[in-house]
Parts: C-alpha cells; structure tokens; sequence
C-alpha cells in the first residue's frame, strides 16, 4: 500500500549524532504528534570507521542502534510514525534486514527499505578524479583508502517513502534529504520546483542536530537561559503545501524555541547563506521570513531555491595513523611554568626519539591556552599539560605516552594525574562526480 | 563607552573543512546597524590574530538581523589534521563576542554587563 497525499507534514528531529538522547528521541514519537521521526547519525569520519570496522568483520552499521530501535520502533507502530535514519553506515541491506528481524520478533508490522548507491568505490576508481585537497587525482593516494562514498540526495528516500516504507535506512545521504525525502513524497513536491525543495532542505537543516534548534548548545547563564535545559525536548517542524516551516517541540518539554535559536542554527555550519549547496537544490535564507507565532514556536517561510549543482560530493575516507593525547596536571604556584617546563623536556627528549623526532607534537597548556588564544593573562593554578601527535602506529603512540609517563618521577615537582588516550583516525579527501553517474536505489528488505 | 560584544550579541560556530563559519545574531534587533557598522572582516581578523590564517568573508542578513562570518584557514587542515583539543573550533565562538566595539555611554548592554559582573 502506498502512501496517501496530504497538505501537511510533521517532522522530529531525533538525533543529532550516533549518542544523541533516547529519552528525547522517544518523546517525539509519542507526544510530538509526528509522521516521521529522523534519525541522523553518520559524521564524515563515522562513515569510514564503519568500512573499517565491515572489513574486520564486524557489522559495518552501528551496531547500538538494534538497541536504541527496541525503544523506538514500538513507539513508531504504535503511533504509526515512520522512521528515516542513515544509521545504515556502510552496510544499509544488512541494517534494514536487522530492522525487519526486530519488528517481526516484536511481532510490528513493518514495511523496511534500504537505500544504497552511496558506495562509489568502483566509480571513483575509474574515472580517477581530483581532489579538492591535493589537486592531485584519486589514484595518487595509494594504499589506505578505506571509504568512497557519495552524498546522495532525497528522491530515492522519497520514492520507498512513497511506496509506504515504514523504516527506511540509508548509507551516507546528505542530512537533510532525511527531511526532504519523505516532505517530496507526501506534499508531492517534484524535484525541479526549486523552493519546494529549498522549503524541504531548510527543514532538514533545522532538524538535523535534534536539540541544536531548541535550546541545545545554547544557554549562557544570565543571557541566552534556557527554561528545563536538562530536558530540552527536539524539534518538530510542521511544513506545509504553503511551504511554509512551523517549528515546535513536544508539549511540557524543556528547552527554548525563538528567533535567536532558529537563527542561530539556520546558519550553523553555513557558508554563504545565498548558496547552501545540497545535491537536491542550492538553499538561499536570504529573503526568509521569521515569526515568533506562539510560545516556543516559530513559523519560516520564503526560502528560495537555485539550481543544484551537475556533481556530488563525495567523500574519501583514509586511515591516517594514530592519535595519541596524553595530560598531566600541575596544580598551585607558578602551575604553568612548571607545566611548560615539562612540555619543554617532552620536547627534547622526542627530538632525540628516532620513532618521534619527525612527528609534530603539540602541547596546551589547558586552563591557559587549550582554546583560548591569550596566553597565561590571569594567575592560574590549576594547569593540564596536554601533549598530543597524529603518530603512524600504535608503537609510537606508546613511545609520546611512555615520555610523558616518566614526568612523574623524571619531570617538574608535583605533576600528577596522568591520563592517556589513543585512537585510530581517518583523513578524508572531497572530490566530485557527475550525477548522471551515481545511481541512487532503495528496496524493500526482509528479515 | 567599549563593551565586549559578548553582552550585545551571541554566536555560534560551526566547521566546514579547514573554515569556520560563525553567526553573530544581536540580542536586540535595534543593534544590528551597530555591529555592521563595527564588527568588519577587518576587525574579526585582528580580534582572531593567528588563529585565523586565511581570509575573513561575512555576509550580512538584514531580513534575519544577523551575520555570517566565515573564517578560512582557522583549524590547522580542519578535523582531520588538527592537533588541538578543541578539534573543531566549536569554542571559537567565545574568541568573536570577547572583541570590544564602542557604544554609546547609555547603552542598555553597558548595564547587562554591570548586572552580570
């Protein structure tokens, strides 16, 4: 059965990366009043943590979110929200069919669809095109490549929406097409009517990072308060055939909607705000309309859209070796000179280090300068040393910890509190395809 | 009188590669001539120093009474690169609303900060 048209859509913003909130993911399907509940989880280097992890065997989707799925997917049947994720990460059939075991074990009648075509390993192979960071084409990276993904944009999200796909589970896809898909599928918005499409990214945009459009990431004690912050409740936007946006949270949620939220996350992350470019349509805010039209409520309208651009993004994932953060704290009187007095020995003593003498190494001193600019303006006394390097093994990480470790006995008086970490990163490169070449597909998956 | 933008208007920032982009949005809408008369690329790039190698843009909204300012070469080659703590510049924000501009001797931030320090 497909879907049934209507002049009216109400969206939740369910998540804004892989360990966003449950509770207020959970809230929106059953007070927000919504069809759809999106669920964003894939950063740019989340994606090619999950090749990696495929590749060693592992599920190649975040592997969580079974978990977060048996709170939220009865909630959905229940309400009859449908949900929309890119938690697929690099293996959206194996995801979906992991969908489709749960709601049938749950005994939920669920219809799930996959969207893949993201993976454009073979295609960027072949044509070997330039990347944006080097200038130099692709082949030239040699080894290490670990992912090769394009960024797809709404129509087949909108197309299995359409269908009547209760989950749809997607790979790398533009974040707002989450949004955009099923708004074209209901409001029967057609890809060439520009601003429909704009209406459509704007509100994906504004969703996108879940509480970031309600009060999330926002308070400033004594002038930006945010009421219940520790509850803040999500964002629904209600668009309509008028294209018009409504943004709202769920009834006796925490959390602030006006125009100082709303626009300060309508240019999160924005360049120009006249050329947002998405592969569905290039967003223009500039002659948008803003209205504070109840309590915790605000209504957009007038977002123009341009023509989208002949080519996707994709995006090249790396392995780039071993970041190693390792920090000591120095406490009391003169606490940063004797904090740079131990960066100093690091210093030296990784000079001498065949395995670290050509690595560069940086060292904050956090309380002082970590984020800050101005160095050591007010007396402090109470100073991290932290020293960090992108190493190209495990083996020299160990060595930058072992040096830092022996400041405890070798190093300044009274340091103390060492702690470590290291973690495998990834470099990622931007080239583009032309998007007659990349072929976008979903399909319904069974258990 | 000099006051920090901090009690006139609030930012966010975001990272697009190895750009910042940051909004500055005025508490009252009564201000934005203020800021744009004031808070220039110029006077962003000099608050920001050696933070900020590449080019400063800002594009002005006068419809949202708000800014965009975009910040090239701001996080050592972005994520991927940066050795920083703060990877993405996400605190970078605090950096543009410390900058001073002149005001007014009986502007109402000039008693917000008062109220507040």
């Amino acid at each position: 059965m497909g879907l049934r048209q209507s002049d009216r859509i109400r969206l939740g913003g369910g998540s804004a990366f892989f360990n966003d909130r449950l509770d207020a993911a959970l809230e929106l399907v059953e007070k927000g009043d919504i069809d759809v509940l999106m669920i964003e989880t894939l950063a740019e280097r989340t994606l090619a943590l999950l090749h990696a992890a495929r590749r060693a065997g592992g599920s190649g989707y975040w592997d969580k979110l079974a978990d977060r799925l048996q709170v939220l997917l009865p909630a959905c049947a229940k309400h009859g929200t449908k949900l929309v994720t890119n938690g697929g990460g690099a293996a959206p059939e194996a995801c979906a069919a992991m969908i489709a075991r749960l709601a049938r074990e749950r005994g939920l009648p669920m219809k799930v669809a996959a969207v893949t075509g993201d993976d454009v390993t073979e295609l960027v192979r072949a044509s070997d095109p330039i990347l944006l960071e080097t200038g130099e084409p692709f082949s030239k990276l040699g080894t290490g490549i670990i992912s090769t993904n394009a960024y797809l944009g709404a129509d087949a999200i909108a197309a299995a929406y359409a269908a009547g796909a209760d989950v749809i589970v997607t790979g790398r896809v533009t974040d707002s097409a989450l949004a955009l898909g099923p708004i074209m599928a209901t409001l029967g918005w057609k890809a060439d009517d520009m601003d429909a499409m704009a209406c459509g990214v704007l509100t994906g945009h504004l969703l996108e990072c879940g509480g970031q459009a309600t009060g999330g990431y926002f308070a400033e004690p004594g002038l930006k308060d945010v009421p219940d912050v520790d509850r803040i409740g999500f964002p629904i936007a209600e668009v309509r055939g008028d294209r018009s946006i409504t943004i709202t949270k769920p009834p006796g949620s925490g959390g602030r909607i006006d125009r100082h939220t709303i626009v300060e996350q309508i240019l999160y992350e924005m360049h120009d705000p006249a050329a947002y470019i998405t592969p569905d349509v290039t967003l223009d805010v500039t002659a948008l309309d803003l209205a504070e039209s109840g309590a915790h409520e605000v209504r957009l309208s007038g977002a123009r859209g341009h023509a989208r651009p002949g080519t996707l993004k994709v995006l090249v994932g790396v392995d780039s070796g071993v970041l190693a953060e390792i920090e000591i704290s120095y406490g009391g009187i003169n606490a940063d000179k004797r904090a740079r007095l131990a960066a100093d020995i690091i210093r030296k003593r990784a000079a001498r280090n065949p395995m670290l003498g050509n690595q560069t190494i940086q060292y904050d001193l956090i309380g002082v300068n970590s984020v800050w600019p101005e160095e050591g303006a007010p007396p402090v006394r109470d100073v991290r040393l932290r020293v960090a390097a992108r190493v190209p093994d495990q083996r020299a990480a160990n060595e930058l910890i072992t040096e830092v470790e022996a400041l405890y006995v070798n190093g300044p008086a009274g340091g103390g509190g060492v702690r470590f970490a290291t973690r495998p990163t990834i470099r990622t490169y931007t080239a583009f395809v032309p998007r007659a070449d990349v072929t976008p597909r979903w399909t319904f998956v069974d258990a | 009188m000099q006051i920090e933008l901090f009690y006139l208007a609030h930012s966010r920032t975001g990272d697009k590669g190895n750009s910042q982009t940051m909004s500055l949005i005025p508490y009252d809408e009564r201000d934005y001539a203020l800021l744009e008369t004031q808070v220039t690329t110029e006077a962003v790039a000099r608050q920001f120093g050696r933070l900020v190698r590449g080019k400063v843009t800002r594009y002005a909204l006068p419809r949202l009474k708000a800014f965009n300012f975009v910040l090239e070469e701001a996080l050592q080659g972005g994520v991927n690169d940066s050795l920083n703590l703060d990877t993405h510049g996400k605190s970078r924000s605090a950096v543009l609303l410390a900058m001073t501009i002149e005001v007014p001797d009986d502007h109402p931030a000039l008693r917000v900060k008062a109220v507040l320090s």
